[in-house]
């Protein structure tokens, strides 16, 4: 019982760290940046 | 001028002749070697022997002539224009160089590195960058620009963005020292600010990119213009300004319908949706992607990105059939990715990842995700996924309650977004 108060305890802290550094930026993989060839090259090649 | 003495060595390391085989009943070895390091000045006489054995003509009658093909050239690799022209004057040009000592030499040698890279030949772009290498020391401050500025690209194109930085940097300090024309200077400062926006500087990304913009719109170029308003976009995001970033977006859809650009228009779409899906719209999120891949002109990573994105948004928000479809639909075209992309490899995990899920395999979710999809991603060093897979999965713990294994993950994940924002 001591033991799952903890890991609560635990996991309740580092959440709350990890929500505040969320704030900051919630990025996911679907970001894309033009091509810094500029050509976008497979549409004409 | 072009030194002759580095002329010299190029052509000749170019036809694979040994420095005996040239120097041979002409110079001793190392004389040859001084006259190519620019440690001597030859003789006209030896020169012209050199020359001849090379198979080239001292004459430079033909300099204006080549300066202005190369000049045609040039612009070539900047803007958008058909493969088969751009090989057709670049082996035009370099038949005139064979056979000729021109000054456009070099910095036509420096341009092929740029070439190599639009035509995707990577390694050659590299056996180039290590051939020019040897000679660099005599190189101006027009050539430096274009150098420094083309070894970014093709850092950029490895994707080592830290590296490719430094090199435009240096390009940059170039700029006071020779004279360009002002979209050149633009270019710079939009791969600048691509650069910084890949690095998540996100300020410096929006300062490049309204400098670059600022001379596209003087110019009308609305392509250009519209790839620093996806930069602007990106970066205003970022920053949690989301009516700039909508704006920005919202203009480069519009400049790309104006110029009937499906490259812009696609990837604007990409990250419209993505705006919205970190905006918690998934409704507008999904009505981009779905965009993307109802067009019969999107690319395999055009579409992958968007069904993994599809994916994402129909789990979070709990409708299961959609999401399943659409892993499959994932599925088949990382079958269909034969040449396997390395950007592959990133969907595959993503699409693998939620399948299991979905299946409720959740110890082969647990197993993949720690086994393979992390590990990848903290080699990768694309910490804003890392972020969120291990977030995926220390809530998934979570749920089940496990809390030790939960704060694990969250740790994992702010670890990554400290290491985004520099904290």
């Amino acid at each position: 019982m001591k033991k799952l108060i903890s890991g609560i305890l635990i996991g309740a802290v580092l959440f709350s760290g990890y929500m505040f550094t969320q704030q900051v930026d919630t990025a996911t993989g679907g970001e894309r940046e033009p091509s810094v060839l500029s050509i976008q090259q497979s549409s004409f090649f | 001028m072009i030194e002759i003495g580095s002329f010299i060595k190029l052509q000749r390391t170019k036809q694979e002749m040994t420095q005996g085989d040239l120097a041979k009943g002409i110079v001793s070895l190392s004389y040859l070697s001084k006259i190519e390091n620019l440690k001597t000045e030859a003789s006209p006489e030896i020169i012209q022997m050199l020359c001849t054995r090379l198979g080239i003509q001292i004459d430079n009658s033909l300099d204006a002539t080549i300066q202005e093909k190369c000049k045609k050239w040039y612009s070539m690799l900047f803007e958008v224009n058909d493969k088969k022209d751009i090989i057709a004057t670049y082996n035009e040009i370099q038949n005139l160089m064979d056979t000729n000592l021109t000054e456009s030499l070099l910095l036509f040698e420096i341009h092929k590195i740029r070439y190599y890279l639009i035509l995707g030949d990577f390694d050659e772009a590299l056996i180039k960058i290590n051939e020019l290498n040897e000679i660099s020391g005599t190189f101006d401050n027009l050539h430096l620009f274009y150098w420094y500025k083309f070894r970014g690209n093709y850092c950029s194109i490895l994707t080592d963005f830290s590296t490719a930085i430094y090199f435009y940097k240096l390009a940059e300090e170039k700029l006071n020292k020779i004279e360009l024309e002002e979209h050149e200077i633009a270019d710079l400062q939009y791969t600048i600010g691509v650069t910084h926006s890949k690095l998540r500087n996100t300020l410096e990304a929006i300062d490049y990119s309204n400098r670059a913009l600022e001379v596209f719109m003087k110019q009308y170029n609305f392509i250009r213009c519209a790839q620093c308003h996806i930069i602007l976009g990106i970066s205003y995001r970022r920053i949690r300004m989301y009516d700039k970033a909508i704006k920005n977006l919202n203009l480069a859809l519009h400049l790309g319908q104006l110029s009937n650009k499906n490259q812009i228009i696609l990837l604007t779409h990409q990250n419209l949706g993505h705006l919205y899906s970190t905006k918690g719209d998934p409704k507008e999120s999904i009505k981009h992607f779905q965009e993307v891949i109802q067009d019969d002109t999107a690319q395999t990573i055009d579409n992958l990105n968007s069904v993994a994105a599809l994916v994402r948004e129909y789990y979070n928000i709990q409708d299961y059939s959609n999401a399943w479809k659409f892993v499959e639909q994932g599925r088949e075209l990382i079958r269909q990715d034969s040449d396997r992309e390395p950007y592959s490899k990133h969907y595959y995990y993503v699409i693998n990842t939620y399948n299991y899920l979905l299946n409720d395999e959740f110890e082969k979710f647990e197993k993949f995700v720690i086994q393979e999809f992390i590990p990848y991603l903290n080699k990768q060093k694309d910490f804003a996924t890392l972020s969120v897979y291990s977030e995926l999965l220390a809530n998934h713990y979570e749920k089940f309650g496990k809390y030790k294994k939960a704060s694990k993950y969250y740790q994992v994940a702010n670890f990554a977004y400290k290491q985004i924002t520099n904290i």
